[in-house]
């Protein structure tokens, strides 16, 4: 990966949302998260968290499988009555912040994390996975003969060149390993629906994760999630050229 | 590739990262066998009362504003359509068989407001249907807009005051062609010089 300068803050950032996720290595009791519930339901609207599914039995021999559906509690999702856009899941074995848009920096997102993620883990129990994850849409004007993607990104899907139909859609995941402890999974993608007439939007959905050596204590937390975010803008300038930098510069 | 090789990411909350996660099911859903399908996460409000579903209705409802607005509305605009969503869905004004807004009906308006970045929000009221219907007011010039989904608007513009004034009306199925037959109208001053 080629370096690139230390960027300043973009004037209007395309982030949709801004994640912070720490994953527990055991569980929490449900009352302790019901005790939260309690706690913020005056100032955040708390919904239940449910997984769903249906699992598909079949006997050898017997041509029909059975179905059979099941629930399971996650945790509880709560959203700022005040501000809608400052999400939390509290499970019961992870807790996430997002920030919704518009991102009013990192300095306002940490302080929103440390507000509650003190309160969620406030024994410092071991941590299994942190990540820092951002999703941006990018918005470009599309003139008489679409987007060229390569003019705007250092990514784009590789297909045959001349006899290849024009691409109407596409999603990509990437997952690597940057180092002995931090991953990047990348999701880049074209949108089903563009909101902005005359422009097609895209989708960079940036990850950045470790599973080794996470502090408990707060401040070492605070310091490692501000590493993850170093690199993940470190990718994030290297993925986007100059013109589609000048789109929210 | 094996369904499990994609990665296991940090949650997300809002309509991108459903987005994601909707892509990365439907590849998945190729590779599955009937074993597997148990993978879909979905919110319930266990024994809801009214001011929840309703405070649920009004939060769902800015969450998408403000994705689809991004850095491209301001925000004066912003808090002024999320005091008409308040307005709109009040618990103390809710009638029994009131419906809740079509988020569908609220994805048509965005889209008006994020192509035309008006100067105010407009007034915001629900048809039986759910749908959302907006009033822009301006001296001398009325228009009332019906959002239905998927880019459909019903409009009605009255030019003028009493007896005289002249009313136009019609249904439109894009936005685009929607912002065309409004051209004439474009000295009522509603939206940006540049978008109309």
């Amino acid at each position: 990966m080629r370096k690139v300068k230390k960027h300043k803050d973009y004037t209007r950032p395309p982030i949709t949302e801004a994640v912070i996720e720490i994953r527990l290595k055991s569980p929490l009791k449900k009352t302790f998260l019901d005790k939260l519930h309690s706690k913020y339901r005056q100032t955040f609207l708390v919904q239940n968290l449910f997984e769903t599914g249906i699992i598909f039995t079949q006997k050898e021999g017997d041509p029909t499988p059975v179905s059979e559906s099941h629930i399971n509690w996650l945790g509880y999702k709560l959203v700022d009555k005040t501000d809608s856009s400052n999400v939390l899941q509290f499970r019961q074995q992870s807790f996430t912040i997002s920030r919704i848009a518009p991102y009013n920096g990192w300095k306002e997102f940490l302080t929103l994390f440390e507000t509650y993620y003190s309160v969620f883990n406030k024994t410092n129990l071991p941590i299994e996975r942190i990540g820092v994850r951002y999703l941006n849409r990018i918005d470009i004007p599309n003139g008489d003969k679409g987007v060229d993607l390569e003019e705007y990104f250092e990514f784009s899907p590789n297909i045959p060149e001349g006899d290849f139909p024009t691409i109407s859609k596409f999603f990509c995941q990437v997952a690597a390993r940057i180092d002995k402890q931090t991953f990047i999974t990348l999701n880049t993608s074209s949108f089903d629906e563009q909101p902005l007439l005359n422009h097609t939007s895209f989708l960079l959905d940036l990850d950045i994760y470790t599973v080794e050596n996470i502090p408990t204590d707060l401040a070492g937390l605070i310091n490692r999630l501000a590493e993850l975010r170093v690199i993940k803008n470190r990718y994030f300038e290297n993925l986007v050229k100059q013109k589609a930098k000048d789109l929210f510069n | 590739m094996h369904a499990t090789a994609l990665a296991n990411q940090s949650l997300g909350s809002g309509v991108e990262s459903a987005f994601v996660q909707k892509k990365i099911r439907e590849v998945q859903s190729k590779e599955l066998t009937s074993q597997d399908n148990n993978r879909s996460t979905v919110i319930h409000i266990a024994e809801a009362t009214l001011n929840e579903v309703l405070a649920n209705n009004r939060l769902d409802l800015k969450i998408l504003a403000s994705q689809y607005f991004l850095q491209h509305v301001n925000r004066v605009v912003r808090d002024q359509l999320f005091q008409q969503v308040d307005w709109l869905i009040d618990p103390n004004d809710w009638l029994e068989g009131d419906k809740l807004v079509d988020p569908e009906s609220f994805k048509t308006l965005l889209k008006l407001i994020l192509n035309t970045r008006p100067k105010e929000s407009p007034y915001l009221s629900l048809s039986d249907e759910g749908h959302i219907v907006t009033t822009w007011l301006a001296p001398g010039y009325r228009m009332h807009v019906e959002c239905f989904a998927s880019e459909r608007y019903k409009w009605f513009i009255a030019v003028g005051e009493g007896q005289d004034s002249e009313k136009t009306s019609g249904t439109t199925t894009t936005l685009k062609r929607f912002l065309e037959l409004l051209t004439p109208y474009k000295s009522a001053g509603w939206f940006n010089d540049s978008s109309i």
